[in-house]
């Protein structure tokens, strides 16, 4: 607590900024996003290339976001707690943005690049290995320009 | 395992999308795929890793210094210790080179159970509250957007009580 609070007087945070953080116990990540013109395909591209499976889907008059998590059946991933990925619509693809916003963890890099590929997705950088870490790092981009990441943890 | 009665479900999704043979059988494959975090950027890493630290009570569990970048893996907890230890995904902060984009898809949904006491810690800690919150239709949630200080869009879902 004193290192975080030296941390906050270097940033010359305030004492309500610290009362504040004190009530923010009850947040968790609910999702992580994505957007895309047509979100029905790139939903279709997330369900085909990491099996993931459609929880729900808000259908505006002008708009549709489609929720995705993991199971095995709908059911499954409906029931399952774990931060979801939605995918928002948004007015273009044509964006600039690097950042990969989602990161999956993958046990199977190869496959999972073979399956993103497959699906319509692109590999911008083939799988490496990141440092003396034995981790295996692989960048892709979704069919909407969305970047996307892959770590697959060393085998033991 | 994903199975038959799924795979049937995937198999017509994916002729649907007038997808081939191989797609199916990487397909099968992704079982162990999960969400390991949700990313966003920033010019200043650091500096931005304090924001959600201070907003939402994140703690600090990875960085990664690289020669001209750095990133930063947050995540919740009471403490560093069991920020560490929580298995759930991470919120990671990653070095880009502007904050000028113009992206309005928020990248980032948080629950919250307090939505004004997080409204009111993203504005101490530096951050914008965009709009009052909306409640989402008839259901009793709550809806607030918000931005980061470098202008990553956020989105926060407080639960009917």
């Amino acid at each position: 607590m004193i290192g975080i609070r030296n941390g906050f007087s270097r940033l010359g945070l305030t004492a309500a900024v610290l009362m504040a953080m004190n009530a923010q116990a009850g947040v968790t990540l609910n999702a992580a996003r994505v957007g895309a013109a047509d979100v029905a395909a790139l939903a279709k591209f997330y369900e085909v290339a990491f099996g993931m499976q459609e929880v729900q889907r808000i259908q505006m008059p002008a708009s549709l976001e489609v929720m995705l998590n993991f199971g095995d059946t709908v059911a499954a991933a409906k029931a399952n707690p774990g931060a979801q990925i939605v995918i928002l619509h948004r007015e273009s693809d044509a964006q600039q943005d690097s950042v990969a916003h989602l990161i999956f963890n993958v046990t199977d890099i190869q496959a999972t690049a073979a399956a993103i590929t497959a699906a319509g997705g692109t590999m911008e950088r083939a799988p490496f290995v990141f440092g003396n870490t034995g981790i295996t790092i692989g960048l892709a981009v979704d069919p909407a320009g969305n970047h996307i990441e892959m770590l697959q943890q060393p085998k033991h | 395992m994903i199975g038959i009665g799924n795979l049937l479900t995937k198999r017509t999704a994916a002729w649907t999308a007038g997808l081939g043979a191989s797609l199916l059988v990487a397909l099968g494959a992704q079982a162990g795929v999960v969400l390991n975090a949700a990313r966003v950027g920033a010019v200043d890493v650091a500096a931005l890793a304090k924001f959600y630290e201070a907003a939402f009570g994140l703690q600090e569990v990875n960085r990664l210094e690289l020669p001209g970048r750095l990133e930063i893996m947050l995540n919740f907890g009471d403490s560093v210790a069991a920020a560490k230890a929580n298995t759930a995904p991470q919120i990671v902060i990653m070095h880009r080179d502007a904050d000028d984009l113009k992206d309005s898809v928020p990248h980032m949904i948080l629950n919250v159970t307090d939505l004004a006491a997080t409204s009111a810690a993203i504005t101490a800690a530096g951050g914008k509250i965009e709009g009052k919150p909306i409640p989402f239709g008839k259901t009793g949630m709550l809806i607030g957007f918000a931005s980061d200080p470098v202008g990553n869009r956020l989105e926060l879902i407080q639960q009917p009580h």
